[in-house]
């Protein structure tokens, strides 16, 4: 068949698709031909051939030396069409064209055919009928065959004239801006010539797209046409009224298009649009301001964030005229606006474009119209405003333009503070006529000063460190400013006083320049702005303050002192901090010692400021190396002085455990604290040990200290103390060798029994297995150890002895590998059960105690035989004997609870007697953890509570014992939440019980407190846990427990009971809770009158709670 | 107790350490000592209520200072001071209204409370005293709006009928407050 | 040594706050309201004591009235006792009525009560703070926040229609009562005044404002004859107010055209009387004409007749011979009650008996003795 035919079949539009699609391949495959002829390369061909014609219905007519076609002879032929009358003829005809040039873009044009073909698509550009066929042409002839000069210009001057952008589809209108954009980069100059026409044509090709593609290409397109074409500056107004309808961009993809066009992109490019010249600054910014000032609070946000981009790409030059509006609708936002996130965005701005101004020396002038525009609104507010929040909004723009750059805060302090400080002075002349809110402006002033002290130092310390040999811009004001905090110290309100603290610290640690701006933390002399002198005055001061009556004060110049402490160089503390503070906390205790009682609460109250001061103080490393001998010797005083703070040395050596301080240093402190605890206690006659709170505190000391040395130094001390406590060899310490008779394991005097808990608490905390380290004690030595120890443990009268030496075999049975330890159970229980009179009772619950510990100790290490103990103690519960079963009851608590592998609790005040305080003391500290090389399976604890807990309850069920539900309770609050729940089924209906129970006794005995304790905390952790597994049982549980808040006989029962109601009030559901609402309120309003403030303030919160309940 | 030497407040006058002192001690544990109520714990039950308008706390906006509280434990009596940030009243009176109903709900019925806004109060003369940029015939509304403003709120805030109907069960007031003393 | 004696005290079933309390004319019920929205009616029953022949009274609750959605502030029983008018926060007054059945047998031992809600009078702004009826038993006066004072007539079907609305306190207005005898109405406000209402062709006008009292006048109580007046306020003061006749007027046959000359003058005050606002006083209408009030200050304060020998010394700028007699503040009860007492009123048949009603959500009964 010809070529006519194949091309009359393309043309015909009856035809179907297929066969049309296979005309046009012919001709292709054709013009291929003509091509590979002359290159003679086969192979290709026969490529081409098949790709193209795969599928071929007709290979047949394809012969193969088929009619090789040339371009001029397809033009001819195709000729009448691209002239017929009929329009669909036509179009398809220049399509078919059309087709050819795109579809074979390698096809060598020669000069006159690029011609030809540009006139002639020029020409047909006219030709309504088929304008996007010819746009198509068009894009192809420019995109691949270099459309030459003169054409380019004529054909875009034609394109823009005739073909209007409505008139062609989405691909088509694209194509256009793609052809500029090649343009663009290949015929600049031609484009650059026609000027204001291409502007013209062009705008009216972007104006009202809205097919995002087509958007997205054009928003990219146009900062190049800014860029190329000058002229674009007259149109600058009319560019940027197109670009405006776009904005906020408000576009929402179709989900189902993973690379689809999102708003994000759009936006973002339309930005760059917006940012693209300064010339449009006159109409965005405007129109952004306005965007700002409406009222959806998203396009205010990000109205904001464009007007921030595009000052920066504007330039201040181009803002310059605009800031003064700027400010205008920006302040307004921030004074007048509810929205918290508009006033930060708000704020942000403003220090942004700050900012940008600040970035060129050259642009110093705008930078201070603007701010001296923001200084004069904010002092005149701040002066003059009714309302204190206008004045704080005003504080916080000012801290932004200070923040902003050095330059900036340069500008708005030399402006401001003159102005506040007259402002203040003024305020300090009314203050008489009227105190009252006079002084509330005194403090506003101050805390502005203070907020604007910490933007300087942001700024200028922060930010811009490397602004070499800059001034601080504080610098001309520090001592003005330092007179007036120093005086204000002195003030009689405490917030003023707070503040100016707040400000003193900040001016100490500002610095003066940048000069060799050095890494370190603290500042040599010169560097900070204050003088040496001026510097120790603050630290003075502050000392001073720590002992504040107003404890927020105190908390505050502790928090001062120590921001500066960081700042500030260790000689300067050393030589003046410290020695105060010690001065200061000596001195106390010399008072403390020989003053009388009824001061001595209020230096003990003092003492305590200046040791928690000291303490956080020697957190600070550096610190701490040089702070050590002070320690040491505070330690020994306050040992001298029997002097309770000792609690916070403790927290001292807690905070700096993991130093290498303590490895260090600790023989010199364990054996100086210990030989002094010797001298005390074995020259002194009486049981004065009672009296002070030293024992426990200095056990915790050595407890840490041990805990926290390596195995080598730990052989060392113990090779030592054993040595001094089993081979009674007393002279190894300092100073004692004048004790005789010094054997603790025999002897029963009170003193030398007193002692022993410092030998048990040290080998308890041994990191290795002493039965098995033959190196450092030899077998023998061990049982003998082991035997004294036991001994102690039963025989021995005083509680703190017999319980640490239980402790300490419990930990020696914990490590020990090896299986010799047996014998003891079989040691103890024959002790407990025996029921002749020949053994006492204290005997009898020391070897259950010890019974308990070895329990413990297996139960940490996973032994089997644990479970067994654990049988035979819940069978104690059941023991006649009360004070067996009460002892056993609470075992179950010990077995299991946390403490092992927790922090050391500090002794807790509440206990009455300083016996039981040291006991407490004992028993809370950490003995198997895994910090003391316990050997720890958790997972074994499970098991033992899921075999207890059914034994337990069982005998609850049988006995009815209420012993046997403390052990319960105990139990249960050492569980995991899970366990818990599982056994939810269980438990409840016991708590529940114990809390009728009672109710009907009126006389709560001990142990029904303690019951009842326990229930409540149960009872508190289910309501946080599980809620609604509760509210069934509200009916009865209510009334019981406003019986208890009111009527508990102590204050923990009444207080815990509140707080589950509280809990009540807050998980459960409104429709649940209503029933009970007046009783409840009513119910505990005698708690409110509660005579412990404890009790009062969770009555109040809970009633609160219940009150808004709706 | 020094309040009793004064019963009727004198703001800002410094009060004896010793008694701050201990005061510092905010609570005993053991069963037997008796708590008294004191300034701070009125203290605490108002200075977390916020301000209707902003998420700040009275505290905070310094619309209550614990110097302002006045306590008589033997007669029962209690007097509150609060300083309105704004001289507004309807902001004023839901501010009393908050403090008065969280007391209410708080404190024991044995005490009498009164809430009263400070005798001159915050800024609003201040613009007067400072320099002579406000012109100062609107200095004088001001003066004179807040002044009155403050006769309206104290004697609303003593109407105990008008109090009670503004918090009666379902009122708008009532949400308003429960929303400022929610804690 | 104690003048007053409590003899009775309601605990269970009162509101948390009792706002109000009110005797049934026969001196058999006592209503009271509160916070609670409902009004109760109780009822006593007595228990003679033999030991000392003291009754030992017992009240039990006979209805519990249940239709207003806010707080109910007053009540007040129809002059024949079968009626109740009941004033609310929410804006309303509510009419309730004894059934006879009930009525007629009230003495055998059944101790509820029926009433029926009959009507609901609707038309002030805000809370309706007080609500009375004249000794005729056909007008009802409420007052509101509003300011205003609203005058209904009852007709045989007891049908209400408003018969005016009278403007004219500057404030809130905290309680109306009537004259005992004639068409004449009192007016209590938080304007610090007292004003005399009257029937001046249709339109219901203020006649006589009484100033004198420097915070909210808290209430109001007329003496027997109608030609005295007490009144109390949150400035803490109680003051005594005697009716200035004009000379041809004769208040008796009382008439518009006379009502301008009429005069009430100040005639005796009790400066800071409570150390608190003082919420309620009343006249006894009994021989012994005592004044009782109350307030914020959890005491009760009574006054009475000075002897007549003393009132010709004192006699100061009073010009008015029928209303000379002169009060002394006689005895003060202090902590009658745990918390704000807001009302107090004498039993209407039983002198020196009275009951009061507060904050602590107690009523007690209190005997002079």
């Amino acid at each position: 068949m010809t070529t006519s035919k194949t091309i009359d079949t393309y043309v015909n539009i009856q035809l179907p698709e297929t066969e049309r699609s296979d005309a046009l391949n012919v001709i292709l495959m054709g013009m291929y031909r003509v091509r590979q002829k002359k290159r003679g390369d086969m192979m290709m061909m026969m490529m081409i051939y098949l790709c193209i014609n795969d599928s071929f219905i007709y290979m047949q007519y394809l012969d193969v030396n088929s009619k090789r076609l040339e371009l001029h002879q397809f033009v001819k032929m195709l000729g009448d069409y691209l002239q017929n009358r009929d329009n669909l003829l036509r179009s398809r005809g220049t399509l078919l064209l059309t087709e050819v040039l795109c579809r074979l873009p390698n096809l060598q044009l020669n000069e006159q055919q690029l011609s030809f073909f540009g006139e002639f698509y020029i020409d047909r550009l006219k030709d309504y009928a088929c304008s996007s066929e010819v746009v198509k042409g068009i894009y192809a002839l420019v995109a691949h065959h270099k459309l030459e000069y003169p054409y380019n210009q004529k054909m875009l001057r034609t394109l823009f004239s005739e073909v209007h952008p409505s008139s062609l589809p989405q691909t088509h209108r694209k194509m256009v801006l793609q052809i500029i954009d090649i343009l663009f980069a290949r015929h600049l100059a031609e484009i650059q010539a026609m000027g204001n026409d291409f502007m013209v044509g062009y705008l009216q090709f972007i104006d009202g797209e809205k097919d995002p593609r087509n958007l997205m290409f054009s928003f990219n397109l146009l900062p190049t046409v800014v860029r190329c074409i000058p002229q674009y500056a007259s149109f600058a107004d009319s560019l940027f009224e197109i670009l405006s309808c776009y904005y906020p961009i408000s576009f929402n993809p179709k989900q189902s298009d993973p690379n689809a066009i999102t708003r994000v992109d759009l936006t973002s490019s339309l930005l760059k649009c917006f940012a693209s010249t300064p010339l449009f600054a006159e109409h965005s910014v405007p129109f952004l301001l306005e965007k700002i000032s409406a009222n959806v609070v998203d396009t205010k946000i990000e109205s904001m964030q464009t007007l921030v981009t595009c000052s920066l790409a504007y330039g201040a030059k181009a803002m310059a005229p605009l800031l003064e509006d700027v400010w205008g609708t920006l302040s307004n936002q921030i004074l007048t606006h509810k929205n918290s996130q508009v006033i930060e965005e708000s704020k942000k701005t403003i220090f942004q474009i700050t900012r940008q101004l600040s970035t060129l020396p050259a642009d110093k002038p705008i930078l201070e119209s603007f701010l001296n525009l923001i200084n004069k609104e904010c002092i005149h507010h701040i002066k003059t405003s009714q309302d204190s929040k206008l004045a704080v909004s005003c504080a916080s723009i000012l801290v932004q333009t200070i923040s902003a750059s050095v330059v900036s805060s340069r500008i708005v302090l030399s402006y401001i503070l003159p102005h506040l400080l007259e402002f203040y002075n003024q305020l300090v002349l009314e203050i008489e006529q009227d105190p009252v809110h006079k002084s509330n402006e005194q403090i506003s002033i101050v805390g502005l000063l203070n907020d604007l002290l910490k933007a300087n130092i942001l700024s200028f310390q922060t930010f811009y460190k490397n602004h070499q040999d800059e001034e601080n811009p504080i610098l001309s004001f520090s001592n003005r400013l330092y007179d007036l905090f120093l005086g204000l110290l002195s003030n009689q309100s405490i917030l003023v006083r707070s503040l100016s603290l707040e400000c003193l610290s900040n001016l100490y640690i500002s610095i003066r320049s940048h000069k060799e701006t050095d890494s370190g933390s603290s500042k040599n002399d010169e560097e900070l702005i204050l003088e040496k002198d001026k510097r120790q005055t603050i630290i003075k001061s502050f000392i001073s303050l720590l002992n504040d009556f107003d404890d927020s004060l105190r908390t505050k110049s502790l928090d001062c002192l120590m921001t500066i402490a960081k700042n500030e160089q260790i000689e300067i503390l050393n030589e003046y901090a410290i020695p105060t503070l010690l001065q200061m906390i000596n001195t106390n205790n010399i008072n403390n010692n020989n003053g009388d009682s009824s001061s001595s609460s209020t230096t003990l109250k003092e003492t305590k400021n200046y040791l928690n001061a000291f303490t956080s103080l020697c957190t600070i490393k550096p610190l701490l190396a040089s702070v050590m001998p002070h320690i040491q010797s505070l330690l020994l005083n306050n040992i001298k002085s029997k002097y309770i703070s000792n609690e916070s040395l403790e927290s001292i050596f807690m905070k700096s455990i993991d130093e290498s301080v303590i490895q260090n240093n600790y023989d010199h402190l364990l054996f100086g604290l210990i030989s002094q605890l010797f001298i005390m206690i074995l020259d002194n006659n009486s049981n004065s040990l009672y009296n002070s709170k030293l024992l426990p505190i200095s056990i915790i000391i050595i407890h840490s200290i041990i805990q926290n040395i390596n195995q080598s130094n730990q052989k060392q001390i113990i090779e030592k103390i054993i040595d001094i406590y089993i081979n009674n060899n007393i002279n190894l310490l300092n100073g004692l060798q004048h004790i005789s008779s010094w054997e603790p394991f025999i002897s029963s005097t009170q003193q030398q029994q007193l002692l022993i808990p410092i030998f048990s608490i040290i080998l308890s905390q041994a990191k290795f297995d002493i039965t098995n380290a033959t190196d450092l004690i030899s077998v023998e030595k061990v049982q003998q150890i082991q035997q004294s120890l036991f001994e102690k443990v039963i025989k021995s009268d005083i509680s703190i002895a017999s319980i640490s030496c239980a402790q300490c075999l419990s930990a020696i049975v914990n490590k020990s590998t090896g299986n010799s330890n047996n014998n003891l159970i079989e040691k103890i229980l024959p002790i407990i059960n025996d029921n002749s009179n020949n053994t006492n009772k204290k005997e009898k619950l020391n070897a259950l105690n010890l019974l308990v510990w070895i329990t413990k100790a297996y139960l940490i290490n996973g032994n089997s035989q644990s479970i067994q103990l654990g049988r035979v103690l819940s069978d104690m519960v059941s023991s006649p004997d009360q004070d067996i079963s009460n002892r056993a009851a609470q075992s179950f608590d010990i077995l299991l609870n946390e403490v092992e592998l927790s922090e050391t609790k500090q002794p807790s005040t509440t206990s009455n007697s300083n016996e039981s305080i040291i006991i407490s003391t004992i028993t809370n500290l950490p003995i198997l953890s895994s910090k003391s090389g316990a050997v720890i399976k958790v997972l074994h604890q499970q098991k033992f509570f899921t075999l207890m807990f059914p034994i337990l309850l069982e005998a609850f069920k049988q006995s009815k014992l209420s012993q046997y539900l403390v052990a319960i309770t105990n139990l249960l609050r050492n569980v995991s939440k899970e366990v818990l729940l599982s056994e939810l089924g269980e438990v409840l209906p016991i708590v529940l019980q114990s809390l009728q129970q009672q109710q009907q006794q009126a006389d709560q005995s001990q142990n029904q407190s303690q019951l009842l304790g326990s229930s409540l905390e149960t009872l508190l952790m289910l309501v946080k846990d599980v809620p609604n597994s509760i509210s069934p049982y509200l009916g009865s549980l209510i009334p019981s427990l406003i019986t208890i808040s009111t009527t508990g006989q102590l204050l923990t029962l009444r207080q815990s009971s509140l707080e589950v109601l509280t809990y009540l009030s807050k998980s459960l559901p409104y429709q649940k809770l209503y029933p009970y609402k007046q009783s409840v309120i009513n119910g505990i309003k005698p708690a409110l009158d509660d005579k412990k403030r404890l009790v009062r303030r969770e009555a109040t919160t809970c009633r609160n709670c219940w009150y808004i309940l709706s | 107790m020094s309040d009793l030497s004064n019963p009727n407040p004198v703001i800002y006058s410094v009060e004896d350490d010793g008694n701050l002192f201990n005061q510092q001690e905010r609570f005993t544990e053991d069963e037997d000592t008796v708590d008294d109520f004191d300034v701070y714990e009125i203290f605490d039950l108002v200075r977390d209520i916020t301000d209707p308008e902003h998420p700040l706390s009275l505290e905070q906006l310094n619309v209550v200072r614990h110097e302002n509280i006045k306590i008589e434990k033997d007669n029962n009596f209690i007097r509150l001071y609060f300083t309105p940030t704004v001289p507004h009243c309807s902001m004023a009176n839901i501010i009393g209204l908050s403090i008065k109903e969280k007391l209410a709900r708080s404190l024991p019925q044995r005490f009498k409370v009164d809430v009263k806004v400070t005798p001159g109060s915050h800024s609003s003369e201040s613009s007067g005293m400072s320099n002579n940029k406000v012109d100062t015939f609107f200095i004088l509304i001001i003066i004179h709006s807040f002044i009155h403003c403050k006769f309206i709120v104290n004697k609303q805030l003593g109407d105990k009928e008008r109090v009670s109907a503004a918090l009666d069960s379902n009122s708008p007031i009532l949400s308003v407050v429960n929303e400022c003393i929610k804690i | 040594m104690d003048r007053i004696k409590e003899i009775s005290i309601i605990r269970d079933g009162l509101p948390s706050k009792v706002w109000y309390l009110a005797w049934n004319p026969q001196g058999t019920l006592l209503a009271s309201c509160g916070d609670d929205k409902s009004i109760q009616i109780w009822k006593q029953v007595d228990v003679v004591n033999d030991v000392d022949d003291q009754q030992q009274q017992q009240w039990v609750m006979a209805a519990k009235l249940d239709v207003h959605e806010k707080t109910v502030r007053r009540i007040a029983w129809s002059p024949d006792g079968k009626l109740i008018a009941a004033a609310s926060f929410d804006a309303s007054t509510s009419i309730w009525e004894l059934s006879d059945d009930m009525n007629d047998n009230e003495n055998n031992n059944n101790d509820s009560l029926e009433f029926n809600h009959i009507s609901t009078l609707e038309g002030h702004q805000y809370e309706v703070k007080s609500v009375a009826w004249d000794h005729t038993g056909t007008l009802l006066a409420t007052c509101s926040r509003d300011k205003s004072i609203w005058i209904w007539q009852m007709d045989e079907e007891k049908e209400f229609e408003c018969l005016s609305i009278s403007h004219g306190h500057g404030q809130d207005i905290k309680c109306v009562l009537w004259h005992p005898t004639e068409e004449i109405l009192a007016s209590a406000s938080y304007d610090d005044t007292i004003k005399m209402w009257q029937d001046t062709d249709g339109d219901w006008e203020s006649i006589n404002t009484l100033v004198g009292h420097e915070s909210t006048v808290w209430d109001i109580s007329f003496n027997r004859a109608g030609d005295r007046l007490v009144s109390c306020s949150d400035d803490k003061s109680v003051i005594l107010w005697a009716l200035v006749k004009g000379d041809h007027s004769d208040p008796s046959q009382s008439s518009s055209s006379s009502s301008s000359s009429y005069q009430w003058k100040q005639s005796q005050i009790f400066e800071s009387s409570h150390s608190r606002t003082i919420y309620s006083v009343d006249w006894s209408k009994d021989q012994y004409e005592r004044i009782v009030s109350t307030g914020s200050d959890d005491s009760i304060v009574l006054y009475e007749k000075e002897v007549e020998s003393n009132n010709n010394n004192n006699n100061n700028n009073n010009n008015n011979p029928d209303t000379t007699t002169k009060y002394k503040k006689s005895y003060q009860k202090l902590n009658a009650h745990n918390s704000d007492v807001n009302c107090i009123r004498w039993c209407p048949t039983r002198a020196g008996i009275m009951a009061s009603c507060g904050d602590d959500s107690t009523i007690r009964i209190w005997k002079i003795i």
